[in-house]
């Protein structure tokens, strides 16, 4: 029975522990109770927190690849947020791709995959008022660090398949449709109008302020995709609040 | 009126006490009888005979494109993966080498397991099997994984407590054929699953209960996820959700038409979701909740592309399905099918 007690415990310690952090902080037992069960968990495949289109169904992002040097003059044309990409013109190779991968599950893989590095990202520079933050900036070197070996790992596996001397990826991001949009705009659901690229620089996003679902100004100027590295009125939280 | 007209005395302090033992006693009573009191494997039988099949069928996805996922020109080398795993648990024999050749043997073993585990043969050696490569590919492959992966994983975790191998399988046959021999069946055989008897077993409860704890955990945190975003309040979720272009598979854009349908939808999987954990053990909504289950679970497979994942966890919520309710379909199987000539 004890051994069934502590692996009730060990399923609920990962969603709890998700479940109970925020912008400000982790709650301290649950940090402590899955940190306590962290080789136990983590090696059973047992870090989830079934956060299954929670809070809310989001954005989806995709991965696109150019050939360096460009294959093609409309390929060497910079992408913008506010320029409708149409992803047959404007990449040489993107995913997910429901053309090239099949089987479904197949297809599932490479986004994934995609929305992985979308999360994983991290800016090439930090604004000057954040540089004083030390946590922060320790925060953001480590992230940056990973987010360059994950680009390289995957630019050499794309430059590989392409046969091309290098490549560039791309982050893109299609936006939620408003029923409007789709029944009174007739824009269908991979219309190029919502398919957008994401800067490397996080704060000069020119729909930044704009609700992805609605199209209307959301408030202040924020990022649409939340980095994976938090922050809270320009405060690192402590490396190890994040990753326990 | 005096207070004691209307309060009984005082209890003595040593009844109390016992009240309080013999109720904790009665606790752990029910709840020894909840995880141990044996039962027979007959729905471990039908998530094995699913589990196996779907084990083979991802290791046949990753098998078909080898090279993106190992080897030297794999999407995520061996730097990342390290780089991942320097933060977490998550040792696998496959991050410490890029060879394809490797790859390849590991991932034919671990589908042939899935096959195996499938089909019942030597479920006591290929249960385990099949859950410690398809491990070793997740921790592996960790980016390109899924709830898919989570829910087979998990199930075929648990099945390795139970005698899933007991019903439907090739081990039940050979287990048969050995005792109609007369033969003593050898240590060896024993240890492939052969010798084990269809009998009730408290392992088979041990595994059935940590599957539907785990189901309920999984639906509890879900729905409290959802608890946090406006559009499952809203009841604007499911046209979000359904409307995604990198899920979709089949159109289901008419449901904005009618969107009162939306919120209905909606709001009736957040209230599944969060009160699941209490209304699948009932026996009078348990019923109601397993219908849920295969709705939303079935549309998010139709509609939202994501077939496997919709079907595990359909197969999973069976785990709620009593062990007799299949005894009965097989004997009523086994009724409507004419007995061959040699047994007559």
């Amino acid at each position: 029975m004890a051994c069934i007690a502590f692996h009730c415990i060990a399923i609920v310690a990962e969603p709890l522990r998700f479940f109970s952090q925020s912008e400000y902080q982790s709650a301290a037992e649950t940090t402590w109770l899955r940190r306590s069960f962290a080789p136990y968990v983590e090696w059973l495949y047992l870090d989830h927190g079934y956060f299954f289109f929670a809070p809310n169904p989001g954005p989806s992002h995709l991965m696109g690849v150019r050939r360096v040097p460009p294959s093609d003059p409309a390929r060497s044309q910079p992408i913008h947020a506010d320029r409708p990409i149409e992803l047959a013109r404007d990449v040489d190779a993107y995913f997910p791709n429901r053309q090239s991968q099949w089987p479904r599950l197949l297809y599932h893989r490479y986004f994934m995959l995609s929305e992985f590095y979308n999360n994983s990202f991290a800016p090439a520079e930090l604004p000057e008022e954040d540089k004083q933050d030390l946590l922060f900036v320790d925060r953001w070197k480590q992230d940056r660090t990973f987010y360059d070996a994950l680009t390289r790992s995957i630019s050499r596996a794309m430059a590989h398949q392409l046969q091309s001397e290098s490549v560039e990826l791309i982050r893109l991001e299609r936006q939620l449709l408003s029923i409007e949009q789709v029944h009174r705009l007739g824009w269908t659901l991979d219309d190029p109008r919502g398919l957008g690229g994401l800067p490397e620089n996080l704060f000069t996003h020119p729909n930044a302020d704009r609700d992805p679902s609605s199209g209307e100004p959301k408030g202040p100027l924020r990022p649409r995709s939340e980095p994976p590295w938090r922050r809270s009125e320009g405060r690192a939280i402590p490396e190890e609040v994040i990753h326990p | 009126m005096s207070r004691s007209h209307f309060e009984s005395p005082e209890p003595p302090l040593v009844s109390r006490s016992t009240a309080i033992v013999s109720w904790l006693n009665d606790w752990r009573d029910s709840l020894g009888r909840f995880f141990l009191e044996p039962r027979t494997a007959e729905t471990l039988s039908v998530l094995r005979l699913t589990t196996g099949a779907m084990i083979a069928y991802i290791h046949a996805i990753w098998l078909s494109d080898l090279a993106s996922f190992f080897g030297p020109d794999a999407l995520l080398d061996l730097e990342v993966t390290r780089s991942i795993h320097s933060r977490v648990t998550k040792w696998t024999y496959l991050a410490s080498t890029d060879s394809l050749t490797i790859a390849w043997l590991h991932e034919v073993t671990a589908m042939l397991a899935g096959i195996a585990m499938t089909l019942g043969f030597a479920t006591r050696l290929t249960v385990p099997l099949a859950w410690f490569t398809t491990l070793m590919t997740a921790h592996r492959l960790a980016p390109f994984l899924f709830g898919l992966d989570q829910i087979t994983l998990s199930l075929t975790m648990y099945l390795m407590l139970g005698r899933s191998g007991t019903f439907w399988s090739i081990d039940s046959w050979i287990r048969k054929r050995w005792s109609q021999s007369g033969k003593d069946i050898p240590a060896w055989a024993r240890w492939l699953g052969w010798g084990e008897q269809p009998s009730p077993c408290w392992t088979n409860t041990v595994a059935t209960r940590l599957i539907q704890l785990h189901l309920c955990v999984i639906y509890l945190f879900g729905g409290l996820g959802k608890l946090r975003g406006w559009m499952w309040w809203d009841g604007t979720a499911m046209w979000f959700a359904a409307t995604s272009y990198e899920y979709q598979s089949l159109d289901l854009t008419w449901i904005g038409l009618y969107p009162w349908l939306g919120s209905i939808a909606t709001h009736a999987t957040l209230l599944w979701e969060l009160f699941y954990v209490a209304l699948i053990w009932p026996r009078l909504t348990r019923p109601l909740v397993l219908m849920m289950a295969v709705c939303v679970h079935g549309g998010i497979a139709l509609y939202m592309g994501m077939i496997t994942f919709g079907w595990m966890m359909i197969v999973a919520n069976l785990i709620f399905v009593e062990p007799s309710w299949w005894r009965r379909r097989d004997a009523e199987i086994s009724l409507a099918v004419p007995p061959r000539p040699n047994e007559r």
